[in-house]
């Protein structure tokens, strides 16, 4: 059984918004959520398309903190040096995370190469990522194909995200999203 | 943690946090306050002969409201670029606060810019060309350094379509849109070991964005060892900006391209001129219809006061390009150098930053960082479905 505790960076949080039931993705894995104070501060907003322009979505983490899907943390006085150290490689959303998950023992999910590179130099777990987490919810929740496409293509269209090349669900990825062009960095 | 200051000189952090607690705005006895520190011990950590501690490094960030990692580039920030622009500000200027704040937004895009150069551990493009011994007085030579410029970068003498990236990539120049008083066109200063910074407002027209670039390309070349803020209209203009305005009316309209043209289409008029040919020049030419009317004038091609009658007339020269079928101008109105974004896009793709990191530099959000790398990894190239080919930046290709 995992850790049912998970932290999340920003840009992890940003797409799992933007697949929509962020809290039922939370409860249907037998997750809970965490995400720093600073990787809050970074999580920006969705984008849809309206009559050919492009809108910008505001993201209100609050209400989703309020539903449960997550729980925003900060971090203690003595997880903070190393958040420094850590600051002076990556950004302070990533630093934050990558700080608590050493110092708390936590897990911690993350897309970013940079990111995840620092992780496996400090000696944590392998991360998580986007679609393993969407990939469980799916699963767990038996969603038929067209829904796990709807649901694949709300992340790509609202948060822009591809998946990474190196990403080991990646196929799954492909044989669900049908607009995806595999363009992952 | 990464303060390499060393005690007693202040080393990139304590500058970096000066310079920080300036842009806030902040007096240091307000920023201690704050921070619930004496104010000598606030002074003594920029000045470096006390380091911050961790969790006041921290607290700083939010204070000044920026961020650990910004703090701590291992790199002082550039020179005073927004204490250059107050240098020439006068006393009475009535825009100076929205200037000083365009200075120092300026100041931070050239920060962006040398931090990412630091981490490709790469130079800036262009080779810097020396300064030009030209007295600003005579106009006739702006002509002539114009024509030597366009000869030395191989330019003909046609239309300049790419201006922008002809100044980035061949001249050196760093070219970023800032929106700027309406009154300011644009702004020019050296921010060594960057080069030549240009500003140019981006509430402006695509023409006039154009004609601003031109004419900072003469502040360069002709007098670079001062900040200038360039205006729509002057008083009483100052003979630093007629020169560079003399040299941006030949460097985009070069004499023998513009006649051979103009002939050339009058000839197909039945030997008339009309509007609709001035229409079609300008657009051609990526100026604006008064601003080609103006060089005609100049070079005796058509009697002086064409402008004021056409506007007179109330003449539409947007409306009239759209009935002429010439569509908007090219724009060319990203905010960051082509250089520039690109250098974050490759960076991004190699793992050097982060995705958030990237965003930042790119002054957008993370899904707006997405969508950036998307557009700049875009090809011309279609897939065999007929989709867009994307370039893989992180695959090598030699």
């Amino acid at each position: 059984m995992p850790n049912p505790t998970l932290l999340l960076d920003a840009c992890v949080t940003i797409n799992l918004v933007a697949a929509g039931p962020i809290e039922q993705i939370a409860r249907d894995t037998g997750r809970r959520y965490l995400i720093t104070r600073q990787a809050a501060g970074e999580v920006g907003h969705l984008r849809d398309a309206a009559d050919g322009e492009v809108v910008v979505i505001p993201v209100d983490l609050s209400r989703h903190v309020q539903a449960g899907a997550f729980e925003i943390i900060d971090m203690t006085a003595g997880e903070v040096p190393l958040y420094v150290e850590l600051a002076g490689v990556v950004d302070d959303g990533e630093a934050s995370t990558i700080a608590v998950a050493i110092k708390r023992g936590l897990p911690l999910a993350t897309d970013d190469r940079k990111a995840r590179r620092v992780c496996a130099a400090r000696g944590l777990p392998e991360p998580t990522g986007t679609v393993a987490l969407v990939r469980q919810y799916c699963e767990a929740r038996a969603l038929e194909q067209a829904d796990v496409s709807r649901l694949l293509a709300r992340i790509r269209n609202h948060a822009s995200f591809q998946p990474p090349r190196s990403d080991p669900d990646l196929k799954w990825w492909y044989d669900h999203e049908p607009g995806a062009s595999g363009s992952g960095s | 943690m990464t303060n390499d200051d060393v005690l007693g000189t202040p080393g990139p952090l304590a500058l970096r946090l000066r310079a920080a607690r300036e842009a806030r705005g902040l007096t240091q006895a307000q920023a201690a306050a704050e921070l619930g520190v004496s104010r000598p011990l606030l002074i003594a950590i920029e000045k470096g002969t006390r380091q911050a501690s961790p969790q006041e490094l921290a607290r700083l960030a939010e204070i000044y409201r920026t961020t650990v990692s910004d703090l701590l580039r291992p790199a002082p920030p550039p020179a005073a670029i927004g204490a250059r622009f107050r240098a020439v500000m006068t006393a009475d200027q009535h825009d100076a606060d929205e200037l000083t704040s365009a200075a120092d937004e300026l100041q931070r895009r050239a920060d962006d810019y040398l931090d990412l150069l630091r981490i490709a551990g790469t130079e800036p493009p262009g080779r810097p060309e020396p300064v030009r011994a030209v007295r600003t007085a005579d106009s006739r030579r702006a002509e002539d350094l114009a024509t030597e410029e366009r000869n030395r970068l191989g330019l003909g003498d046609g239309p300049v379509r790419p201006l922008r990236e002809v100044l980035e990539i061949e001249v050196g120049l760093r070219v970023f849109l800032l929106p700027l008083p309406s009154r300011i066109a644009g702004l020019f200063v050296i921010a060594e070991p960057l080069g030549g910074c240009v500003a140019v407002n981006s509430r402006h027209p695509a023409e006039r964005r154009r004609w601003t670039m031109a004419h900072e390309y003469a502040h360069y070349l002709a007098n670079r060892d001062r900040a200038e803020v360039t205006r729509l209209a002057y008083q009483r203009q100052p003979e630093s900006e007629y020169f560079a305005d003399a040299f941006a009316a030949s460097f985009l309209m070069p004499r023998s391209g513009l006649s051979r043209r103009f002939h050339e289409l009058k000839r197909t008029s039945a030997d008339r001129v009309t509007p609709a040919m001035l229409v079609q020049l300008a657009h051609a030419y990526g100026v604006s219809l008064q601003a080609l009317s103006d060089r005609l004038e100049d070079l005796g091609l058509i009697p002086a006061g064409t402008w004021e009658r056409l506007r007179e007339r109330n003449f539409q020269p947007r409306l009239a390009a759209r009935m002429l079928g010439l569509g908007q101008p090219e724009q060319g109105g990203e905010a960051l150098p082509l250089h520039y974004r690109l250098l974050a896009a490759q960076l991004y793709a190699d793992g050097e930053i982060t995705e958030t990191q990237f965003a930042r530099y790119l002054h957008t959000d993370i899904v707006g960082a997405r969508r950036a790398y998307a557009e700049l990894t875009e090809t011309a190239d279609v897939a065999s479905d007929g989709s867009p080919q994307i370039l893989d930046l992180a695959e090598a290709v030699g």
